[in-house]
């Protein structure tokens, strides 16, 4: 473990800042509201001088970078019981015995919880082997019988810091969080000791019981040399005597309380000579950096009667429950006078609670308590009413002693003063949540655990108001540190990356690749320049898997894609191929493909990579919502495809294929189905690079070795892979658009310029009002293809401004320099007075500077399509 | 010309690619025999986990009205079966995902017969083997892979061998068919690798071993 000290300067031992102990209380209530914020300039270096000194926690910088493993873990338990003390213990117990899968969480690395430290004797349990025996062995025992059993887990050293709706409770494990959807929740966390307000009660050396007993029996530590125990209850003297066997000299007990009859353990100490003083309390300890004395006087402070040098003050007057899961920000705890804690007396349905978090009881009436709501948490039955015995009952002791001085710390997180509280209170601040935020009480690390309850009680105290009337703030979680790993968990999980058939390939090919929504695309290959100009004149092979690819058949195929799709293709005959396009019901232009015509009734269209998963999902869903008698099949996954395009694609395919490939034979825009090297593949003869090309659709699971074969079999004619950049020059050079890329939301086809790809004069189809009243309307600009006019002019960034005389009058979509042509190229929206061939415009790119482009009449590679149509 | 028949690969072939894998062709898939230590792997389904790649299991999709008397010829009983949850007969595997929709398993040699007997009906028949990526998953310690992989309760006195359950283990969308012995995972073919990965490392914790046929055969899936 490393310790470091967080606003102590230079150090520990010598510690300059304690000077602000003197300087603050000569400042006024809550400076930091009032001071430095004239002149503006002032508050942010004040501030960070403040933040220094208050000695915040710092982020740590270099958490991400080390190896650290978050996992999330979930668990589905019958029975979820929080807190492993001798309720929880008996909770699950029974639990068990009810036949319930029971997970058992406890924040310690051992169960038994206080008890542990316990050696009170146990008598009148109701599981009758732990009666006689001290509590620590009792639990010990309880603790054995369980720990093997089949339908219980246990998770130690593990810390609640939630429960939410549908008992879902969340913890953390070291680096794990742990989301636990439980049937039943008994919360059994206890109580830890009660805090209380003197002065200087924040001085090192000033330590609860429990935790001078969790030191002693956990540790086997022996907390200082001379100790003074201050109680109000048996525990105290319980204290005592573990210290005494630790080897610590108690000088004295300080009992709030009025004589009466000694416990079993008091009695042990008076034989032992331990002064044992009645009806006080502690008023005052003093020291500098270490506890050196203590006043005892009366419990309302108003007299000092006694002082003691020592080194060690145990206070033990009283628990407070652990309230905070009970709560979860739903349930508002209680003042309950007779029992003198906060307490939350109804539950929602499916949580439970036992143990001291209902008030302090033995160990035989908080193990009955445990069973009792095992066993209806099991059952899903109502919890009976909690119960306690007066003798159990410690009576509470004023939230603080009024002995005078300044320096009485209510939050020793925030070291938050009893004065400060009277002050802000005065200024209005009178209601507690308004208090809790203007003084940050129960806001530091522990969130209020330590003091939540001495703030409720001195809000009301200094407002009027009965004890009964004290309210909590809300408990809100997390109610124990948990890290942001944590609950983010590994943030490689949340983004899987899908890999097309021939992933592998492109890599050994040293591929560098680019996403594609979820998709990993090889980008290039070399240089893509050198791709692009390779398949102009040579051959390449693209991978084109992530297409979409959905197969229609039916008799009601052809009505369906008349209905969804905006074209005509009642006469699209067997084995021909259209381009098509898809539009929402607004006439807004989302997609573009091919539509192939496979057979009478079965057609198969194509997809964009990015709409894959959307188009599916539309055509699923109007199929559900229309009554066409349609088999649709989305193959996208089924099949992998690859385009192979360039001069010689045909020369290279014919031998490998069992179909003619010959112009006559087999045209531009038309499909076949073919084998190839024995597979069953559909063939497209399409052109998005603007060359002689195919499609080829074949099983995914032949993606591999049908790319290697076609790489293999394609070294007579230079075929090479080539990478999507190389395909946008290609697709660009031809003026292809791409949806999505140049196109946006207020898109229609006609200012695309592929109204041709649109049919009105058909019945009512998806977006057919729209269309026509964009028909009407006519077009306020249009996508245009471009080519800058001087070759040495640097490209256009996509989405630059196009203008003239002074205007803007549109903006670039797309821009890349062809190789081919040597010049910048691209699409544009240009306004339509101006969209007209050879019209020129300016250019404004990111730099500032300008240059002339002119608009084109049709693609700038091989207008007439011939290379496309040979 | 004369061809060498091209062989089906796995979607893990990228992932083969990172370990000593020794590989062998199964009805015309090559797949994984072992990861490189055969010995520690079948140690490891005895005391840990291993996660083995089964993606030539035959995998048919099969859609519309009238699924259910039409596979009831095939597979007796499978009509009666409440969608989620699944009917064996041999090495056929029928599982329901909704009222109307079946995703068949079988062995790879079965495939091929079982598509064209299939498609003789007037479903809609897909053959998914290879758009599927399938992980068998087994040992004695899988369900602590599986609860660092998914929020789904899959506490095994409540999903009983046999259930079927569409989930997503690590943002994927999967199918999970739950044997007595093993669970098998199918999801889509392109996030295989990606899957791969994420159970493998969450799975290191508990000795998670990826492993090959040698290990768990596919045959398995009929006993």
């Amino acid at each position: 473990m490393q310790v470091r000290t967080q606003n102590a300067w230079p150090s520990v031992e010598f510690d300059l800042m304690a000077v602000n102990g003197w300087v603050v209380p000569l400042l006024p209530n809550l400076f930091y509201y009032k001071l430095f914020h004239k002149p503006k300039w002032l508050w942010p270096l004040a501030e960070r001088v403040i933040r220094r000194i208050a000695g915040l926690g710092e982020v740590d910088r270099q958490a991400g970078e080390r190896d650290v493993r978050y996992e999330k873990r979930y668990r589905f338990p019958d029975v979820c019981v929080v807190g492993g003390g001798p309720a929880g213990l008996a909770a699950g117990q029974a639990a068990l015995v009810a036949g319930r899968q029971v997970l058992l969480i406890d924040d310690r690395p051992q169960l038994g919880g206080h008890a542990r430290h316990s050696i009170a004797p146990v008598q009148d349990c109701r599981e009758a082997a732990l009666n006689q025996l001290p509590a620590y062995q009792a639990v010990r025992q309880l603790a054995d019988q369980l720990k093997d059993h089949p339908r219980l887990e246990i998770l130690t050293g593990t810390a609640v810091f939630g429960l939410y709706e549908d008992n879902l409770v969340a913890a953390q494990q070291g680096h794990d969080l742990f989301k636990i959807r439980a049937g039943a929740v008994v919360l059994a966390p206890g109580a830890t000791d009660r805090h209380l307000v003197f002065e200087n009660n924040d001085l090192p050396g000033i330590l609860t019981a429990r935790g001078v007993e969790r030191l002693i029996a956990d540790h086997r530590l022996a907390v200082g040399e001379n100790a003074v125990v201050v109680t109000c209850h048996d525990g105290g003297y319980h204290t005592a005597l573990l210290m005494l066997g630790a080897g610590t000299r108690v000088q004295a007990v300080v009992d709030a309380r009025p004589e009466g009859q000694a416990g079993p353990f008091e009695q042990r100490l008076r034989q032992l000579g331990i002064p044992i003083y009645r009806e006080q309390t502690i008023q005052a300890a003093h020291g500098d950096s270490w506890v050196t004395g203590i006043d005892i006087g009366s419990v309302d402070g108003s007299r000092c009667l006694r002082s003691f040098a020592c080194d060690v003050v145990a206070i033990a007057v009283g628990f407070k429950p652990q309230l905070n899961l009970l709560s979860a920000g739903r349930c508002r705890p209680v003042w309950d006078s007779i029992r003198q804690v906060f307490r939350v007396p109804d539950l929602p349905p499916g949580v439970y609670a036992a143990g001291d978090v209902n008030g302090t009881a033995s160990f035989a009436q908080l193990y009955e308590e445990g069973w009792v709501a095992g066993t209806v948490a099991a059952q899903g039955m109502p919890q009976p009413a909690s119960e306690r015995q007066t003798a159990d009952l410690i009576s509470a002791l004023p939230a603080a002693i009024e002995s005078g001085g300044t320096h009485h710390i209510i939050c020793k997180c925030m070291d938050v003063t009893r004065q400060e509280v009277r002050c802000s209170i005065a200024e209005g601040f009178d209601a507690v949540e308004t208090l809790k935020r203007y003084t940050s009480m129960g806001m530091g690390p522990c969130q209020g655990k330590q003091c939540y309850e001495t703030v409720a009680r001195l809000a009301a105290q200094d407002t009027g108001l009965p004890a009964e009337a004290a309210a909590l703030t809300t408990l809100r979680p997390p109610f124990a540190p948990v890290s942001f790993g944590v609950l983010a968990g590994r943030s490689h999980h949340l983004q899987p990356v899908q890999r097309t058939p021939m992933h592998g390939c492109h890599q050994q090919a040293g591929a560098t690749f680019v996403e594609a929504g979820r998709w990993q695309r090889p980008y290039a290959y070399s240089d893509p320049d050198q791709e692009a100009r390779h398949v102009r004149q040579h051959l390449g092979l693209i991978d084109i898997s992530t297409l979409g690819k959905l197969e229609l058949s039916g008799p009601d195929a052809l009505n369906f894609l008349q209905f969804l799709l905006p074209g005509k293709y009642g006469k699209l005959a067997i084995g021909r191929t259209r381009y098509s396009i898809m539009v929402g019901e607004d006439g807004i232009l989302f997609e573009d493909g091919t539509l192939s015509r496979l057979a009478t009734d079965r057609y198969y269209l194509t997809t964009t990579t990015g709409n894959q998963e959307a188009i599916n999902a539309l055509f699923q869903w109007w199929l559900t919502v229309e009554s066409f008698n349609v088999q649709f099949k989305n193959l996208s996954a089924v099949y992998a495809a690859v385009n192979v395009t360039g001069p010689t694609a045909r020369d290279f395919l014919q031998p490998l294929v069992d179909i003619d490939l010959a112009n006559s034979a087999f045209p531009y825009m038309s499909s076949r189905s073919a084998q190839i090297a024995g597979i069953p593949a559909l063939m497209f003869r399409i052109g998005f690079t603007g060359e002689l090309g195919y499609e080829l659709h074949f099983p995914a699971e032949y993606g591999e070795a049908l790319w290697a074969f076609l790489l293999e079999q394609g070294q007579p004619f230079q075929i090479r892979p080539f990478g999507v950049e190389a395909q946008r020059i290609l697709r660009l050079e031809k003026g292809h658009l791409i949806p999505g890329v140049d196109t946006d939301a207020l898109t229609n086809p006609y200012e695309a310029g592929v109204g041709f790809a649109v049919k009105t004069d058909k019945p009512s189809f998806v977006g057919k009002a729209a269309l026509s009243a964009f028909q009407q309307q006519g077009v306020a600009s249009r996508l245009v293809p471009f080519m800058l006019n001087h070759a040495q002019d640097p490209i256009p960034e996509d989405g630059v401004a196009a203008f003239s005389e002074g205007k803007v009058v549109g903006r670039v979509t797309s821009s890349r320099r062809s190789p081919t042509l040597d010049k910048g190229i691209g699409l544009a929206w240009i306004a339509a007075d101006l969209a007209q061939p050879k019209r020129e415009f300016t250019i404004r790119l990111g730099s500032g500077q300008q240059v002339q482009a002119t608009v084109l009449a049709q693609a700038a590679y091989d207008p007439d399509g011939t290379r496309l149509t040979s | 010309m004369t061809l060498s028949p091209l062989v089906k690969t796995s979607p893990l072939a990228g992932v083969y690619r990172r370990y000593p894998v020794k590989t062998e062709l199964l009805a015309g898939w090559c797949l994984a025999q072992h990861f490189g230590h055969p010995e520690r792997e079948q140690q490891q389904l005895l005391t840990g986990a291993v996660l083995v790649d089964w993606a030539c299991l035959g995998k048919v999709s099969v859609s519309g009205r009238g699924a259910a008397e039409f596979l009831d010829q095939i597979v007796p009983g499978v009509a009666a079966v409440p969608p989620l949850a699944s009917q064996r007969v041999g090495s056929l595997v029928a599982l329901r995902l909704t009222v109307n929709d079946y995703l068949m398993l079988c062995l790879p040699d079965q495939t091929d017969s079982l598509v064209t007997h299939l498609e003789a009906s007037s479903l809609t028949v897909i053959d998914q083997s290879g758009a599927l990526g399938c992980f068998a998953l087994a040992g004695s310690r899988r369900d602590e892979v599986l609860e660092r992989s998914t929020a789904l309760n899959l506490r095994r006195d409540s999903v009983l061998a046999g259930a079927v359950l569409q989930t997503t283990l690590h943002n994927i969308r999967c199918t999970l068919y739950r044997t007595a012995d093993l669970e098998v995972i199918l999801h889509s073919r392109n996030l295989s690798e990606s899957l791969f990965d994420a159970l493998m490392d969450v799975g290191i914790g508990v000795g998670l071993l990826p492993s090959g046929t040698l290990t768990l055969p596919i045959t398995l899936l009929s006993s």
